[in-house]
């Protein structure tokens, strides 16, 4: 008897195991994957800002809830351009960390200013592996944000590689940085110089 | 009898404009599509004058910082962010006239419709203009001047220049400091000194909506904020040149009116009748869009 109970709590436990982790991945469309980062990222925001957390420790826990959302090596390879084929695993390894420090910042940087307000998906565009999902954020008070992101699916997860901000890519829009410090200084230049930026802007933020 | 054939008039432009709408919706073939293929060159801009302009990059920045900014917080602190809102939506209605020139220009007579009932329905309902209705019911605004009708027309943007005072162009979008919208202004109906007010509120307005994207840039990781700058106001007017490709796509499949107020219930409950917001927190909705649903 109670071998049988063991063995149906065993299976039991291993089933809904299985079941929520398909529900977080394969079952997820672009368009509800996006609206829930967004939300999710305003609701850590807010929650932090009632009980004064520190930014640093808001973006450790914003990090945390989106990282799996984001596919931040293939953002920092749209960042960087030609370059990225000339880089070695471990200087791609420690851009992309850099580059995924500074881009969740900024990200939350502009979402911040919009915490009152709703998440609206206008369209959805699926091509195969591909897909754009364009969004207003509306609010009671300010203008209308237009924010758009693109996916593409990997291994059947859907994965956001870039957001736009009214057009402007926060991906591309760092690549004629990027490549003039690659062209200065080298990619470990490129590297050395995010790192120390990502430092200073942390010390400021506090 | 006036009124009526006014407001039978305006019902109808707005019955078009939403009607119009629905018909308008390709599908895409998925190997070809432009908006995958355009992606990676987004944003790219002839500098040729960089040093000068950086130099006049770092000026502007220089007397903004001496005087429009403080200006612009001032005016932030002093007025309420709703009574911003209103300025802000009033002045863009008083140049939908000139959107809506811009939108025949480049041959998009649907959106041109679009923009004369929107300018009927924020007149009127919106009170001048206060509101913003119109964008409830299925009407969204899509900014327009005569750079984006050249870009429509095949003009390159020609390089980048920094200008004192007016900021970032391209050569092409010079022709906005032209003043081709006077015409259109109502402003020309005014006096001279308020002529020289509503000048001064469009540019502390205009400053005062670049507050937030400024504290973004402050806070966010910028190696060089001239090429950051440069290349976020290139990938912008990109947008911008190609956002009628999107038009068809955002808007929402409005079949009619209800449907049109039907899909934007939960905003309209929010903006325009606060007495409405609690219908919203209940999921219930009113009639029309019942009906709109069933059928």
């Amino acid at each position: 008897m109670s071998r049988i109970v063991v063995f149906l709590s065993l299976f039991f436990s291993i089933w809904t195991g299985t079941a929520t982790v398909l529900v977080d991945s394969a079952a997820t469309k672009p368009d509800t994957l996006v609206t829930s980062v967004a939300q999710r990222v305003i609701e850590t925001i807010k929650q932090d800002r009632s009980v004064h957390r520190t930014s640093q420790q808001t973006g450790a826990r914003v990090t945390a809830a989106v990282m799996p959302c984001f596919d931040f090596l293939r953002m920092t390879s749209l960042a960087l351009g030609i370059p990225w084929r000339q880089a070695t695993p471990s200087q791609k390894e420690r851009l992309s960390y850099e580059f995924q420090t500074l881009l969740i910042r900024t990200y939350m940087a502009a979402l911040s200013q919009y915490t009152d307000q709703q998440v609206k998906v206008l369209y959805t565009h699926q091509v195969d592996q591909e897909a754009q999902v364009k969004t207003l954020i509306v609010g009671s008070t300010m203008k209308d944000l237009n924010v758009d992101y693109r996916l593409h699916q990997q291994a059947g997860v859907w994965k956001i590689y870039d957001i736009s901000v009214t057009g402007v890519s926060l991906v591309l829009n760092y690549r004629q940085q990027f490549q003039t410090q690659v062209r200065q200084r080298g990619l470990d230049g490129l590297i050395a110089t995010l790192a120390d930026k990502n430092r200073v802007q942390h010390g400021q933020s506090q | 009898m006036r009124l009526v054939g006014t407001v039978g008039v305006f019902f109808f432009l707005l019955w078009l404009g939403s009607s119009v709408v629905a018909k308008a919706n390709p599908d895409v073939d998925a190997a070809e599509d432009p908006t995958f293929l355009e992606y990676n060159n987004a944003g790219e801009i002839r500098d040729p004058f960089e040093k000068c302009n950086r130099v006049m990059f770092s000026v502007n920045t220089y007397f903004d910082g001496l005087f429009l900014k403080p200006v612009t917080l001032a005016y932030t602190k002093v007025v309420p962010v709703v009574y911003r809102g209103m300025v802000s939506r009033f002045l863009s209605n008083w140049l939908e006239t000139f959107d809506v020139f811009n939108e025949v220009l480049q041959g998009h007579f649907i959106a041109a419709l679009q923009g004369t009932a929107r300018f009927a329905v924020n007149s009127i309902i919106g009170v001048f203009g206060l509101g913003d209705p119109a964008t409830l019911l299925g009407l969204p605004h899509f900014r327009q001047d005569v750079g984006l009708t050249l870009a429509r027309w095949g003009v390159p943007p020609g390089p980048f220049i920094v200008l004192p005072f007016f900021g970032m162009v391209t050569l092409r979008d010079t022709v906005n400091m032209v003043n081709f919208d006077h015409r259109f202004y109502p402003a020309t109906t005014l006096s001279e000194t308020e002529r020289d007010r509503s000048f001064f509120f469009s540019v502390v307005d205009r400053r005062a909506q670049l507050l937030d994207a400024e504290s973004v840039l402050d806070q966010s990781v910028v190696l060089d904020r001239y090429e950051y700058v440069r290349d976020a106001y290139a990938q912008y007017r990109a947008y911008l040149v190609q956002q009628r490709q999107y038009v068809e796509k955002i808007l929402p499949p409005a079949r009619s009116l209800a449907k049109a107020a039907c899909y934007n219930r939960d905003f309209i409950a929010d903006r325009v009748i606060g007495v409405l917001a609690p219908l919203r927190k209940n999921k219930t909705c009113c009639a029309p869009c019942f009906l709109a649903e069933e059928g």
